[in-house]
């Protein structure tokens, strides 16, 4: 207890300045960030494109929460390592059928890269990991500064358990 | 110098420490693990289920595993660099303090495998070397003392009791039970009320349930869960004869060639200390236990110790089995089973044991336990299992939206747990490999992982009985998945005991054949696991050895 070492989720997402709101549109947002989470987030989006209710995965701050992850102990180096490559792998095979990078595809063209980069093997598994750590930061708890104002358990109605985390309890 | 040191705290630590405390034995307890209390336990998905924060770093501590190849040839992998993780609850109280705690006795039967269902080829089944009779006593001072809530109802099953019903009144039922009974019934199947290690209401000086729906794999934050910790070791600190210290690691136990002499461990600073006691218990969970004698090599064991017939980490269980679930649909029910559908909180409760034993082929064949359950309310998991479709492709955008709208506020999966005998045999144990190293530079547990295709063909066929009631109750999308994928929080073996010393390690009492003053209480004594959680066991087991020792304290032969 007395050597815990938290690591900083809530510090990560807090005090980003790439929170949606305050900038106003997701298009700025995305033009913002710096590769490879450029691509993740377009993907990211293009997989959570809110219908049926669902929070935009920019209000739910996903890259932030992402970012933190990257900095988590408890995450393997190679886990963290395949979630930065799927973004040069999916710009690689965004140029071998367009000539040009996943974000400046067509939302039909990002369509059905996505649809054929899920039929293989790396696809599959880095979309899957996309969504993990998407659901992750929509259903985690506040404190952790991505499922503000619990926006993701409002969605589905989710009732949470008690006694609920009053800090972060991420260490090492 | 202790009268006792207790290597690890959890289910075969705590009643030894408990039992002994109380008698005015100076007892230690070394644990490798963190000390929580209940105000330490929260209900956070992210640390505790998705981070794993009660198990230890892979990247500092990990297993080597090996698995059979389909030649025939053996591959083995590292922990960290695969999805293996075999560590458990590492903190005071083990990982009792993360079980769900439904609570089953072994059967008479499962005390006589070899001489009652006869042997099978390929699995090294032996009888135990004490009857039910023996440990029936201890089930029920488990009841009492670490307190079991349930309902006795008559089963063909039901295994002999000195108590007419437990001592505490079941938790707050679901009524979704209800349902469960009804189509039982229909079927011909005898519903069981599921014992639970959980109490409902303030007692044994601990807080009642409070039904936070988030119980197995999280701490419970009342202490009604009958956790080591709570229920047991808090008692033996009250006597003011019990030490316990955390963030102790055992990496050597010492020995002549007739008692343990000193354990060797690391405390929180890395500092290496020893510590002398008159009777030494190991307890740190099979695979760590098996591990530790294996890495406590001497002149008189060259091989480990406790090892000189090659039987320490051989004939590693765990339990059998697999799970399956059902979703129950608004669209299929009543506006009043709508809402009592996605009431919180209360607990389902109900097993099935008419297969406990069942006839094939003319023979009488093992069979095991059905547990009965809701899915894991945790949301993220549920949320991942909605993310393919029924071809297995990946699905997003507004149709994985839907889906999870519909999964999460319109139906409710019912799930299934199946427990069967892991048969134990020559390809399924614990050794140490001398190349990986651990944090503290000691050479971390190899575990080989094969299993018996009888524990495939036994699962499989209670999966379909459960499948039964799931389709009677009005379930669709009904699935099961039986494998041999080992649980590791179910784990078993490694130190038998028996009458032979060339093929057990310790004798009847679990005292080590080799040593006059070293004990094992976990589950490695187990040599059959029985068709149920283990963790009852354990305990029950741990207070019969606890009477063993202090008999032998009072009558001067320590």
């Amino acid at each position: 207890m007395r050597r815990r070492k938290f690591i900083q989720y809530s510090v990560i997402l807090f005090g980003s300045t790439i929170f949606a709101k305050e900038i106003g549109s997701y298009a700025l947002y995305v033009s913002i960030l710096k590769e490879p989470y450029q691509t993740i987030a377009q993907v990211i989006d293009d997989l959570f494109t809110p219908s049926a209710g669902m929070p935009a995965p920019h209000s739910l701050n996903v890259i932030g929460f992402l970012k933190a992850v990257m900095e988590d102990k408890r995450v393997s180096n190679e886990r963290k390592k395949n979630i930065l490559d799927g973004a040069r792998w999916i710009n690689q095979s965004a140029q071998d059928h367009y000539i040009k990078n996943y974000i400046e595809l067509l939302p039909d063209q990002r369509e059905a890269l996505l649809r054929k980069i899920s039929q293989k093997q790396w696809g599959d598994s880095w979309l899957w990991y996309l969504m993990n750590y998407t659901f992750e930061a929509m259903f985690s708890d506040p404190v952790y500064g991505a499922n503000r104002d619990k926006i993701g358990w409002k969605w589905l109605e989710y009732e949470p358990g008690f006694p609920r985390p009053m800090k972060v309890n991420i260490y090492v | 110098m202790y009268d006792i040191c207790i290597i690890g705290s959890g289910a075969g630590c705590a009643p030894i420490a408990y039992e002994l405390s109380r008698a005015g034995k100076k007892v230690l307890v070394l644990e490798k693990g963190r000390y929580y209390t209940e105000k330490d336990f929260f209900k956070d998905e992210l640390a505790v289920s998705r981070r794993d924060i009660y198990t230890p770093p892979l990247h500092e501590q990990q297993h080597v595993i090996e698995t059979q190849n389909s030649d025939g040839s053996w591959q083995s992998v590292k922990g960290e660099k695969s999805s293996w993780n075999f560590w458990n609850g590492s903190m005071v109280g083990g990982s009792s303090n993360l079980m769900s705690g439904y609570f089953h006795r072994m059967k008479p039967n499962d005390f006589k495998l070899a001489s009652t269902y006869g042997q099978i080829d390929g699995a090294n089944i032996v009888d135990w070397v004490i009857d039910y009779e023996d440990l029936e006593p201890y089930y029920d001072k488990v009841e009492k003392i670490v307190g079991v809530s349930g309902r006795i109802v008559k089963h063909p099953f039901l295994e002999p009791r000195s108590s007419a019903d437990y001592p505490f009144k079941p938790t707050w039922e679901h009524p979704i039970s209800s349902w469960f009974d009804a189509a039982c019934k229909e079927l011909g199947y005898h519903s069981i009320p599921t014992a639970r290690a959980v109490l409902p209401d303030d007692a044994l000086g601990r807080k009642g349930c409070s039904y936070s729906n988030f119980c197995g794999s999280y701490g419970c934050a009342t202490g009604a869960k009958g956790n080591a910790r709570s229920a047991l070791l808090n008692k033996a600190l009250q006597t003011g004869n019990c030490t316990i210290l955390s963030d102790s690691f055992v990496y050597k136990i010492e020995s002549d060639d007739t008692k343990a002499t000193k354990i060797h461990y690391y405390n929180e600073n890395n500092e290496s200390l020893h510590v002398k006691a008159k009777i030494f218990v190991l307890a740190a969970q099979a695979i760590e236990s098996s591990r530790l004698l294996l890495n406590s090599k001497n002149s008189y064991f060259p091989n480990g110790l406790l090892n000189n017939h090659g039987q320490v980490g051989k004939n590693l269980i765990f339990s059998a089995g697999g799970s399956g679930e059902g979703r129950l649909r608004f669209e299929d029910l009543s506006k009043d089973k709508q809402n009592v559908l996605l009431l919180r909180g209360a607990f389902v409760n109900r097993s099935l044991q008419d297969w406990y034993e069942y006839e094939e082929n003319g023979q009488r064949v093992k069979g095991g336990t059905i547990d009965f359950l809701f899915e894991h309310a945790n949301p993220t998991s549920r949320a991942l299992g909605e993310v393919y479709d029924k071809d297995s492709n990946l699905i997003w955008g507004a149709k994985l939206q839907q889906k999870l709208k519909y999964a999460f506020t319109r139906s409710r999966k019912f799930t299934f747990e199946v427990f069967n005998d892991w048969l134990p045999t020559d390809d399924c144990f614990v050794d140490v490999d001398d190349k990986v190293k651990d944090k503290w530079g000691v050479a971390v547990g190899k575990i080989r992982l094969n299993s018996h295709h009888r524990d495939i063909e036994v699962g499989t066929y209670l999966a379909k009985k459960a499948v039964t009631v799931l389709k009677k109750m009005g379930a669709v999308e009904i699935s099961s998945n039986i494998s041999s994928a080992p649980p590791p929080n179910l784990v078993a073996g490694g130190c038998r005991f028996g009458n032979d010393v060339q093929t057990s390690v310790l004798d009847k009492n679990c005292k080590a054949h080799a040593l006059d003053n070293l004990y094992v209480t976990d589950a490695s004594f187990m040599p059959t696991g029985g068709s149920v959680p283990y963790t009852w066991t354990i305990y029950a087991n741990s207070f019969r050895v606890a009477d063993e020792i202090l008999r032998r304290f009072n009558n001067k032969e320590i």
